[in-house]
């Protein structure tokens, strides 16, 4: 489980992030819900150490976090964008010993990936493609995937969205924000929505669907009064 | 293992550009070199013809423009490098810093790897450098005994120089001590980037804090220094040397390791 205890984060004099605390559980989706500058992927890198918070402390199965466990995915590449896919996949396998060349092959395959293709060279949908399949094949206990569908086409978020329902995301904890959440919606097993910096709700998606009758969306038009 | 391996990584990355700078003062050095000694057998045919014969000496071939601008080239790019190496980490949207700052490997690390790949290009460009003068002497030597034309300094005279004698030095304890200068130096520019990104929403004034908080550090030494200078002998004068020294390395590193570890943002 991913315990993110009372963190907060100022930028110059914005409290961007204020007392936030929420948990991620292994083998579930959790969703990071919000309007755009409230902070998601704020949290996501300050997870990761990239934007240390202020305050507060994370935890990941109780203990400070373990790279080699948890992977993180942001919207955009993270290597020189003159590197081709396979020399990204060297550098992962030099670097991470949990990754997995097989499990990269593999995604390759069902992605339709070209090895030799250059990072510059690709379109955004198959950037995401590639971010994903390098982070799957870390072969982490808990995933962090920033804005996954972000500016991508309609297949291409499709074959993502298969990815999320096929086996080779199980036991794993995703933790995920995301604009687009109707795509995802059915795959979501917790909500944590946030406003202004703050943790507005915390629900189990399934209970409100079936005791409330109400969808993600539903419970965001409540909240931003949208 | 994983400091062996970014280590290499490193290197690798810096080869082309390392290559192209070698190649670069390479070029310029024998290119002027063959210059000079053209004219001055031009020259000297004039003088002969005249019944009078030149003196030439290999010290005017080093204090001249182009040499010493392959050398200042060399500085120049060397130190220019030693941010760069970081800065280029940042470039763009997708920071490769983001990657690195997730490696599972532990981030001083990282600047380890960085601050040997510089020190080695330094060396290693200081190496290249003494061998490049070895044959240009040669050469030097060669040609103008061929032509006839006298020639008075030997190879040891080089050292005479400023510049050579603080890239040469005459002693081991003297060469240790120039390395240690050349890894301050760095010491100091890696510290000044590690603060520079680490501040959030980085700004026109973000170098001018980062200048000013390693400017505080290095002025703490300096100002003690230069207070009790006078009251010293000259043995106690390099105790308080060797102290400032060693003061300043260990707060720059503790301030370096700690916006590393604590306080980059990407």
């Amino acid at each position: 489980m991913i315990e993110v205890l009372g963190v907060k984060k100022r930028y110059r004099k914005k409290q961007v992030i204020e007392d936030v605390s929420f948990t991620a559980q292994k083998g579930e989706i959790t969703c990071l819900i919000g309007l755009n500058g409230t902070g998601k992927s704020t949290i996501l890198k300050g997870i990761m150490g990239l934007t240390p918070f202020d305050q507060g402390t994370v935890l990941v199965d109780g203990k400070p976090i373990d790279l080699n466990r948890v992977a993180f995915v942001p919207d955009h590449s993270t290597f020189p964008i003159h590197f081709t896919i396979e020399q990204c996949e060297a550098f992962m396998r030099d670097f991470y010993p949990t990754f997995d060349p097989k499990l990269f092959a593999r995604l390759v395959d069902e992605f339709k990936l070209f090895p030799e293709d250059k990072l510059n060279e690709l379109s955004k949908g198959t950037l995401a493609k590639v971010n994903l399949a390098l982070g799957i094949a870390q072969d982490p206990d808990y995933l962090l995937l920033d804005e996954p569908f972000s500016g991508i086409d309609v297949f291409s978020k499709e074959q993502i969205v298969e990815l999320f329902s096929s086996d080779l995301m199980e036991d794993r904890g995703v933790l995920i924000t995301t604009h687009e959440i109707e795509d995802i919606e059915y795959l979501v097993d917790k909500a944590v929505m946030l406003n202004r910096g703050r943790i507005a709700r915390e629900f189990d998606v399934e209970d409100v669907r079936f005791i409330h009758g109400k969808s993600i969306v539903d419970v965001m038009r409540e909240e931003y009064g949208a | 293992m994983n400091l062996l391996k970014l280590i290499g990584w490193e290197l690798d990355r810096v080869k082309k550009i390392y290559g192209l700078l070698l190649g670069v003062l390479i070029t310029i050095q024998f290119g002027w070199l063959a210059v000079f000694l053209w004219r001055n057998t031009v020259l000297n045919e004039e003088y002969r013809r005249e019944g009078q014969s030149l003196l030439v000496v290999f010290h005017s071939y080093l204090m001249s423009t182009p040499y010493i601008l392959s050398i200042g080239i060399g500085l120049i790019v060397m130190l220019v490098f030693s941010g760069w190496i970081w800065y280029r980490e940042f470039w763009g949207r997708g920071t490769f810093m983001m990657r690195l700052l997730t490696l599972p490997t532990k981030r001083i690390q990282l600047f380890i790897s960085k601050f040997i790949t510089i020190m080695m290009m330094i060396l290693g460009l200081i190496a290249v450098q003494w061998f490049a003068l070895v044959i240009e002497y040669q050469i030097f030597t060669t040609w103008l005994d061929g032509q006839g034309i006298r020639q008075q300094d030997t190879f040891a005279d080089i050292r005479q120089l400023d510049v050579f004698s603080l890239l040469y030095p005459t002693s081991f304890v003297n060469f240790i001590i120039h390395v240690m200068l050349i890894a301050f130096v760095v010491l100091t520019i890696f510290t000044f980037v590690l603060v520079e990104r680490s501040l959030w929403q980085r700004t026109i004034f973000s170098p001018l804090v980062s200048i000013a908080l390693i400017g505080g550090v290095l002025a703490i030494p300096s100002t003690i220094f230069y207070v009790i200078e006078q009251y010293l002998f000259m043995d106690e004068l390099a105790l308080i040397l060797v102290i400032g020294f060693l003061f300043s390395v260990a707060t720059l590193t503790i301030i370096a390791r700690q916006y590393l570890q604590k306080k980059l943002s990407v």
